[in-house]
């Protein structure tokens, strides 16, 4: 067979996959599985509720059934760190809404990483994608520093051991039908490149919004008297919780489809201030450590409140424990530490957001507002069989 | 610093729509009048030093380099545990002081990408603690170079911004950039470090050890000490000085698709102009003593990064930048040796 003749023969199966799709969608209902040639690039939807706007994927990255499917075997394969013991589902647990219940976590060489492992529901509509870092704005950039980082150390994989990570999936008896399944046409689909692709398609699949409160948004369930008070108290002036948490996904930084400006603010809310002068405590400054600019000192992202009830404990490096404890931080307007390194009165924090100033709650405000957090937990996300550990 | 970037990119442009003005008229002349014969070879020999001395790296291990780090003024030995760093656009210059670009072979060490080139000069095999993979030292440049006489060569240590931030694990990621050397990312800043160089100094209490060698002072200089119930101790000495040269302040240019480039508040790239230059019978070195000369690499300040990280606030950066900054103007951290 000539080069040629070659050439002819692979382009006409093209030709006629293009003439089939044009002709099932022409008839109509029945297409979808009918679509589906192993490539499965569009066969993924979405399920939005109403008030739920369309993440942004991005055009190198369509969203596919079987790619999220082999996205949630790696996120929980511990053979994806440099030692094999631990998977990026070690940090973020799906009981947990994808966090660990540890106040700062520990990489799997057992350095310990300064901040509180994010909650990841809901993650595709994040802007920025860490506690404090406005470089890392799609995930699949933002997968190379758990991956990779030295500096802490996370899953450890590094330049002496990255081929040998490689090759331990790909002598699995599962991973490389599934990857040429997803990744058609390509000679050798098992690469780091897929392997990201792959876990950022699952993370973006983990979408919810089926709380309680969601619920009772859709009709489908009435808020108790507290809840709905707190629920006011939480849109109102007098807690003003909204300025920064105010979205459908209760945080400022949203990112999806149809939004002409996306905003990436950073806040700093007086947890600190060792010296008198706004100072955080290193290496927990904020997107200072980034920026190098001084007015950046001790700002972090306000992180979304969905499933916050599990997700303690709570702020950048896990130093509050309990919600109580969080609306009593707010309502001071800020953190006063007495004794030990990190003593100061962060309620004068020269960064301070004007955002964050003593507010009067009462007993039974506080009480109001944590039982309207508490009806931001997705019970179905914690538990459904699509996000969870496929090995167990 | 800002300015850099942001007029970099609309410069670029405005040469672009210049070209595009020219018109197609002349493409056909252009293409053809480039015959392999018009080129000739380069080849670039790479050596690290210590003052005048060569070392002998490429059989790592964490090379002596004895008298880089200095306490109390005296000369301190230290294990080097790492030293890679990135070379871009290199280019040959002419008596008349024209530059002309270096086109470099495709490698794993070395690429092209539109007008820019970049190459990863590694000095350690593989077994340096804080080393790349085994096996992999690259100290020479080599590609191809419009012919000529040429007296001089310049680059710029770092990797160009059109490259820089980059995904390393997209296969369309040049090689020396890509997920095969993570150590040479710069995962936290969206970049790549552009000079990894970390080293490990002899403790002071007992010779032949070289952990626990790095004191942790306080920002004016003393000890640090923290107070646990009353009690007051040192607070730990640590291993090693890094340091990590890169471009920091990268703000994604458009959050909104996520597909934009990055603006970067402090450029760290350092542009380096070697007047006489023989490739022939010379070498280009980096001389670690002149690099360190103003940091004594036995001490970091508590709150900081372990040695420099390229933070503007670090008090152990200042000296790093300062000496780099004199590589630029022609200093004598690079420059032409013996072969």
């Amino acid at each position: 067979m000539t080069f040629a003749s070659l050439k002819r023969a692979c382009v006409l199966p093209a030709t006629l996959a293009l003439v089939l799709v044009a002709s099932l969608s022409g008839c109509g209902g029945w297409g979808t599985q009918a679509i589906d040639t192993g490539l499965s690039t569009s066969s993924w939807t979405w399920r939005l509720p109403t008030g739920f706007p369309v993440p942004v994927v991005p055009d190198n990255n369509p969203m596919s059934d079987a790619k999220v499917e082999l996205g949630r075997f790696l996120f929980h394969d511990k053979r994806l760190s440099g030692n094999g013991t631990q998977a990026c589902a070690s940090c973020h647990l799906q009981s947990l809404a994808f966090t660990d219940g540890r106040a700062t976590s520990l990489g799997s060489t057992g350095e310990a990483h300064p901040r509180n492992a994010q909650p990841l529901a809901n993650v595709a509509y994040n802007a920025t994608l860490t506690w404090a870092n406005f470089s890392l704005i799609d995930l699949e950039q933002q997968a190379l520093a758990p991956l990779f980082g030295d500096n802490p150390v996370e899953m450890g994989v590094n330049d002496r051991n990255q081929a040998a990570v490689l090759a331990r999936i790909s002598a699995d008896a599962d991973y490389p039908a599934r990857f040429a399944s997803v990744y058609a046409g390509q000679t050798q689909p098992i690469t780091w490149e897929n392997i990201i692709k792959s876990i950022a398609a699952f993370q973006r699949s983990i979408v919810s919004a089926n709380s309680r409160y969601d619920r009772a948004q859709r009709g489908e369930v009435l808020l108790t008297a507290a809840e709905t008070r707190g629920l006011n108290l939480f849109n109102g002036e007098k807690a003003e919780c909204f300025h920064c948490h105010g979205s459908f996904n209760f945080n400022d930084q949203t990112r999806h489809l149809g939004l002409r400006l996306v905003d990436t603010p950073f806040h700093n809310t007086g947890l600190y201030n060792i010296d008198g002068k706004g100072g955080f405590p290193f290496p927990n400054r904020g997107i200072l450590e980034l920026s190098g600019k001084p007015e950046d000192m001790g700002k972090f992202r306000a992180q979304t409140l969905r499933n916050v009830a599990v997700t303690a404990p709570y702020m950048h490096d896990g130093s509050i424990a309990t919600l109580e404890e969080v609306l009593d931080f707010y309502a001071a307007g800020g953190r006063v530490i007495t004794s030990g390194p990190h003593a100061g009165d962060g309620r004068n924090n020269p960064f301070k957001s004007d955002l964050v100033a003593a507010i009067s709650l009462t007993a039974q405000d506080k009480a109001d507002l944590v039982a309207f957090l508490k009806t931001l937990t997705d019970e179905d996300l914690l538990t459904d069989p699509r996000f969870s550990d496929p090995f167990q | 610093m800002s300015v850099f970037s942001r007029t970099r990119f609309p410069l670029a442009l405005m040469a672009a729509a210049a070209l595009t003005a020219c018109g197609g008229g002349d493409d056909t002349t252009t293409t053809t009048t480039t015959p392999t014969a018009t080129t000739q070879s380069v080849s670039i020999d790479f050596a690290a030093t210590l003052g005048s001395t060569v070392l002998n790296i490429g059989t790592c291990a964490d090379t002596q380099v004895n008298g880089i780090a200095t306490r109390g003024g005296a000369a301190v030995n230290a294990k080097l545990t790492d030293l890679r760093f990135y070379v871009s656009n290199v280019k040959l210059l002419k008596a008349d002081g024209t530059a002309v670009a270096v086109t470099l072979d495709e490698s794993t060490w070395q690429a092209n990408s539109g007008t820019d080139s970049v190459a990863l000069i590694d000095f350690e095999d593989g077994t340096c603690t804080n080393g790349g993979a085994t096996g992999g030292t690259n100290t020479k440049l080599t590609g191809n170079v419009a012919s000529g006489t040429y007296v001089g060569v310049s680059f710029v240590l770092g990797v160009p911004e059109s490259l820089n931030h980059t995904n390393p694990a997209l296969s369309t990621t040049p090689k020396p950039i890509d997920a095969s050397v993570p150590g040479m990312a710069w995962s936290w800043q969206a970049g790549r470090k552009f000079l990894k160089i970390e080293l490990s100094p002899e403790n002071a209490t007992t010779a032949g050890t070289y952990t626990g060698g790095v004191q942790t002072i306080t920002a004016a200089g003393a000890q640090a000490t923290t107070t646990t119930a009353g009690v007051t101790t040192n607070v730990a000495n640590t291993n090693a000085f890094v340091y990590h040269l890169g471009n920091t302040g990268c703000v994604a240019d458009a959050a909104a698709t996520a597909t934009g480039g990055y603006t970067c508040s402090t450029n760290n790239q350092v542009p380096v102009t070697i007047a006489a230059f023989n490739p022939t019978s010379q070498r280009i070195t980096m001389d670690l003593q002149a690099l360190f000369a103003g940091n004594n690499a036995t001490q970091n300040t508590t709150g900081t990064a372990a040695g420099c990280m390229s933070a503007a606030d670090d008090p152990q950066c200042p000296a790093m930048f300062t000496a780099l900054t004199g590589a630029k103007s022609g200093g004598t951290i690079f420059r032409a040796i013996a072969k």
